[in-house]
């Protein structure tokens, strides 16, 4: 628990602080090595609600639906290779 | 005016765009950092980004209230329980485990320290406590040998990677430390330590100081022990044996001098564990290292059981002991299927005419095929005679010996004969060869020297013991002879010492000795055999029985028991004369 507290705040200073592409993959390993990380959910609508435009693609929900997905493959992927 | 307008709007629209317009602002000509927004178009932030990132936060907040209120409302109660009994760590304080003495209070088990500091910190006093390095002592045995058997080994608490004791106390495994193993344990104490919620220490202290272990005081003497040993180990290696065993005890009180079984394991390393090669090969050698041969080994008597055979004559009167009985070497009976054919029981030599005493000094078989089965006009005893008197003399019966495994032994009956053999019938064959100690009878060591030391202190069968002190109660029974009968039986042990019987190789001049030997084969082939030898010292007020027995060693070989009790007298007599007054 320690530890997914410490990744959480990690990935949280990471929405502010770096590239999406970063924090994407940060989200992904931690939909990975987490079991029901719904908390990538709420961090796709923060960056939703951060960077999001509605000129931009997806009416600027690519934060909440990319989230959805990684959720998705990060869970059939731990299927898998287990 | 609305024309105007209208006409400007319309040159508006009709004016050409130039490609570069367009195409030089997608290039980005200026170099903006558009991941700064730069060069983006500025635009205030929505309202429902501001309520979106509020809500988040305000999620953030919930989440964790949620789980405070879980952790203090709901479960409150049941972890405020666990933690008033994690909070208190409960440490084992290791009691000293009981120390082994022999007679002459030389320590043949101990406990031993790493250093000053462990053993300042582990025995009791006001300031015992654990050390993390070493919380409990090891325990260590006498380097001499002939012990491994007598004293067994231990099994050390165990604790798992946290440190939990999930077994708290010395577990004796074999020998003394397994049967005397509550004595010797004493209680452990308490320690309580007070920890906070990330394992600090907070405080600590004892609440109960453990009880240390009974020191104990055996019987035995550690160096005839010793020597006994070294005697049967060398003679084995030497003249082709596969293992052996021997025992001395007290005839009145049952307390053992010695008792050895060779080959035998290495308490300490046993103990510790460690030497995995060498418990490997005690586990892989043929000669079953870890039976203790003295206790729970049978063996064919042969002609040890004479003595006794001859008193159960006496007692049933189909004899007198002055009684003569020919033995040309052989006896021959006619066998029951092919009346044509007679079945010959042979003896091991023709002793000619022999009267009790001599048929034991000389180890007669046809003198006892006589008396045991019958012979023309001499009356036997029979079978079921046979086992009654082996019964009363404590074959068959565990001889409560504080060791464990005790083996009971064979005594062959009809009954067994049936069960063994296919519902074969009892034959007199079958008599004759259990009266001398062979077919299928079985006995043990310490049954032997039971029944020996019967015979040297007038018909009480003892418990063989090894404990001395603190003193405990050991039962004794009368066997109903008169005691004259047993007065025979020792005077034809006397005489195979003394009378160019079989055990002339215990003549010596510094103490009388009365033995019996006995020769048993082991095998159909007859290969090999077992060496006997049993009798008690001084002859003429008995204080000491003794049994030897070697184990298959080759047919033709003369050196055996008799010759491992001789080399004892005579190391007894420059080391330890006063075990031969």
């Amino acid at each position: 628990m320690r530890n997914r507290i410490i990744f959480d705040i990690v990935l949280f200073c990471a929405v502010f602080f770096t590239p999406w592409w970063f924090v994407a993959a940060l989200a992904f390993l931690g939909a990975f090595f987490f079991s029901s990380f719904y908390e990538i959910i709420a961090f796709g609508a923060l960056v939703d609600f951060l960077y999001g435009a509605r000129a931009l693609a997806a009416s600027g929900m690519l934060g909440i639906l990319g989230a959805v997905v990684i959720f998705v493959l990060a869970t059939y992927m731990k299927k898998i290779v287990r | 005016m609305s024309k105007k307008i209208s006409a400007h709007h319309l040159r508006q629209l009709s004016r050409d765009i130039n490609p570069d317009e367009i195409f030089l602002d997608s290039k980005n000509l200026p170099g903006f950092d558009k991941n700064q927004f730069e060069g983006r178009i500025e635009k205030s932030i929505s309202r429902m980004s501001m309520w979106g990132i509020f809500l988040f936060f305000l999620l953030v907040v919930f989440v964790f209230l949620a789980k405070v209120t879980s952790l203090q409302i709901f479960q409150g109660t049941d972890f405020f329980k666990k933690s008033e009994n994690n909070r208190l760590d409960h440490t084992p304080l290791f009691a000293m485990r009981g120390v082994i003495y022999d007679r002459n209070k030389v320590p043949l088990a101990w406990n031993s320290f790493d250093d000053e500091a462990s053993r300042t910190a582990l025995i009791v006093s006001d300031t015992s406590s654990t050390t993390e390095k070493m919380p409990f002592p090891h325990r260590s045995y006498i380097a001499a040998s002939g012990f491994g058997h007598t004293l067994g080994y231990v099994s050390y608490p165990k604790r798992d990677n946290r440190g939990y004791y999930f077994q708290e106390n010395f577990l004796g495994k074999d020998g003394i430390e397994e049967y005397y193993n509550e004595i010797l344990s004493g209680k452990n104490g308490l320690q309580i330590v007070e920890t906070d919620a990330l394992g600090k220490i907070e405080e600590g202290s004892i609440v109960e100081n453990p009880q240390n272990g009974t020191a104990l005081i055996l019987g035995i003497d550690a160096r005839v022990q010793e020597k006994l040993h070294i005697t049967i180990r060398d003679t084995t290696n030497d003249f082709g044996y596969m293992a052996g065993a021997g025992a001395i005890m007290d005839i009145e009180t049952g307390e053992l001098l010695a008792m050895t079984s060779f080959p035998e394991y290495d308490s300490a390393t046993l103990s510790e564990g460690k030497n995995k090669k060498l418990i490997q090969s005690y586990n892989l050698d043929k000669r079953a290292v870890f039976l203790d041969r003295a206790v729970s080994g049978v063996y064919t008597p042969g002609s040890i059981i004479k003595p006794f055979m001859a008193i159960a004559a006496l007692a049933e009167g189909v004899v007198t002991p002055e009684k003569q009985i020919l033995s040309t070497g052989s006896i021959s009976i006619q066998n029951p299927y092919y009346p044509n054919i007679k079945s010959v029981f042979n003896d091991w030599k023709a002793h000619g005419w022999v009267d009790m005493r001599r048929a034991l000094a000389v180890s007669s078989d046809v003198y006892f095929y006589e008396i045991g089965g019958g012979f023309e006009g001499q009356k036997g005893i029979g079978i079921a005679n046979i086992e009654k008197y082996a019964r009363m003399f404590g074959f068959g019966a565990p001889t409560g010996v504080d060791i464990t495994d005790e083996k009971l032994g064979t005594i062959p009956n009809p009954a067994w004969k049936e069960k063994m053999f296919g519902g074969e019938a009892w034959r007199l064959g079958d008599t004759y060869h259990t009266v001398i100690g062979q077919y299928g009878f079985q006995v043990t060591i310490l049954q032997a020297l039971r029944g020996v030391a019967s015979i040297a202190n007038g018909g009480t069968l003892v418990t063989p013991h090894f404990l001395k002190d603190p003193a405990q109660e050991f039962t004794s029974s009368k066997i109903s002879i008169p005691s004259e009968y047993f007065q025979v039986a020792r005077e034809g042990m006397r005489a195979a010492v003394i009378d160019g019987g079989t055990v002339r190789g215990l003549d010596v001049p510094y103490v009388a000795v009365a033995g019996k030997t006995g020769t048993a084969e082991i095998d159909a082939g007859k290969k090999y055999i077992n060496s006997w030898v049993v009798g008690f010292f001084p002859y003429e007020k008995p204080r000491y029985a003794f049994t030897v027995v070697m184990e298959r060693g080759p047919h033709a070989n003369t050196i055996g028991g008799v010759y491992i009790m001789r080399q004892m007298f005579d190391w007894m007599k420059q080391n330890t004369p006063e075990y031969l007054n």
